[in-house]
């Protein structure tokens, strides 16, 4: 857009801006008056816009609904595929990482036996120990001197977890 | 200090919505017309989004602010937001392989400065303003008060442009107001 163009925006703009002041500051009789004599029944004027405000709820909901649906479908396409736990070598890497980390998490997590645990306790307490930075997400072992322990071969449990980071 | 002021729910805005008067109502409509007048938009398209806006949550509206000065604002914002967006568009010119066959018949639009665009834009800033003027041929007042509203006067300023006091100034501003709808009832002449 030229500079004229935009130059004649602007007085426009600013004569709309006085008009809508003056709209704004006139007393409703005078506007309801006003608007009777020029264009009709204030009434069907309000019950348009009623209309047109219900149209616009609608148009809102139908949006937000495509919004949370579209949200939901980008969800399911990051969690990506199950993903397959080794459950033995699971109970192992939380035994090795409890036994090093430090001394106040070890009492908390490790209030229970870990062989009272159940599959789900054991991943569910990897995956906050994940959150808690205390092991890294893809920290399978190597760290404290094992092999990686995945190995979709041996598959003794299978477990879908959330997203991961 | 800066004092947090609450802000209604979406719920509370529409519930707001729901129960104006019919004052507030013409009050909507009008400056709809104004700001579709002055962006070329669609009156009833440009209130639908603010009110879609306003139901997204999308823009805050403060528990002491007129929910239709709210709305007023929401328009202006949309409706400058839509002016932005065509005054920085990017052209795209096509480019054609040698010999290549034009298939299609597309041809856009250019918006790069044109000096023919600027000598129609400086004629119609000039329409403009003698057709605000010509509605008032024998109120010199009324001339100034239009010229110093296009010209960019505000205020105190304006208002000591047309030598009123602040009621006679009030009145003769209603008056330019209410001439100018009757003008132009959609924000166009008839």
């Amino acid at each position: 857009m030229t500079g004229t163009k935009k130059e004649r925006r602007t007085a426009l703009a600013r004569l709309a801006d006085a008009l809508i002041e003056d709209v704004l500051a006139t007393p409703d009789q005078e506007l309801l008056a006003e608007f009777s004599d020029a264009r009709g029944d204030p009434a069907k004027n309000a019950d348009a816009m009623r209309a047109l405000f219900e149209k616009s709820v609608l148009k809102s909901n139908k949006d937000r609904l495509r919004a949370a649906q579209a949200g939901l479908a980008a969800s399911r396409a990051h969690s990506g595929p199950a993903r397959i736990f080794n459950m033995q070598n699971a109970r192992e890497r939380l035994r090795r990482v409890l036994a090093s980390c430090p001394r106040d998490v070890k009492i908390t997590l490790a209030a229970r036996n870990e062989n009272e645990l159940s599959d789900a306790d054991v991943l569910g307490m990897l995956q906050d120990l994940d959150e808690l930075g205390i092991v890294a997400p893809d920290d399978d072992g190597v760290r404290s001197g094992g092999s990686r322990d995945l190995n979709p071969s041996i598959v003794l449990g299978i477990a879908v977890v959330g997203e991961r980071r | 200090m800066k004092v947090e002021v609450p802000v209604r729910s979406c719920d509370e805005i529409a519930a707001a919505i729901r129960t104006l008067t019919n004052a507030q109502w013409i009050r909507l409509r009008k400056a709809s017309i104004y700001f579709a007048w002055v962006y070329d938009l669609n009156a009833e398209d440009l209130l639908q989004e603010a009110f879609c806006r306003a139901l997204a949550g999308g823009r805050q509206c403060p528990i002491n602010v007129d929910v239709v000065k709210f709305l007023v604002e929401a328009m202006r914002s949309i409706a400058n937001g839509e002016a932005e967006k065509v005054e920085n568009q990017v052209d795209f010119v096509p480019v054609l392989q040698p010999g290549a066959p034009v298939d299609g018949a597309v041809d856009p639009e250019d918006s790069r400065a044109d000096p023919e665009d600027d000598v129609i834009a400086a004629d119609t800033t000039k329409a403009l303003r003698q057709a605000m003027l010509g509605l008032f041929p024998n109120d010199q007042q009324a001339r100034d008060l239009v010229d110093g509203i296009l010209l960019g006067y505000e205020g105190e300023e304006l208002r000591a442009l047309t030598d009123l006091d602040s009621k006679a100034y009030a009145s003769k501003r209603r008056f330019m107001r209410r001439t100018i709808d009757k003008n132009y009832p959609d924000g166009r002449k008839p």
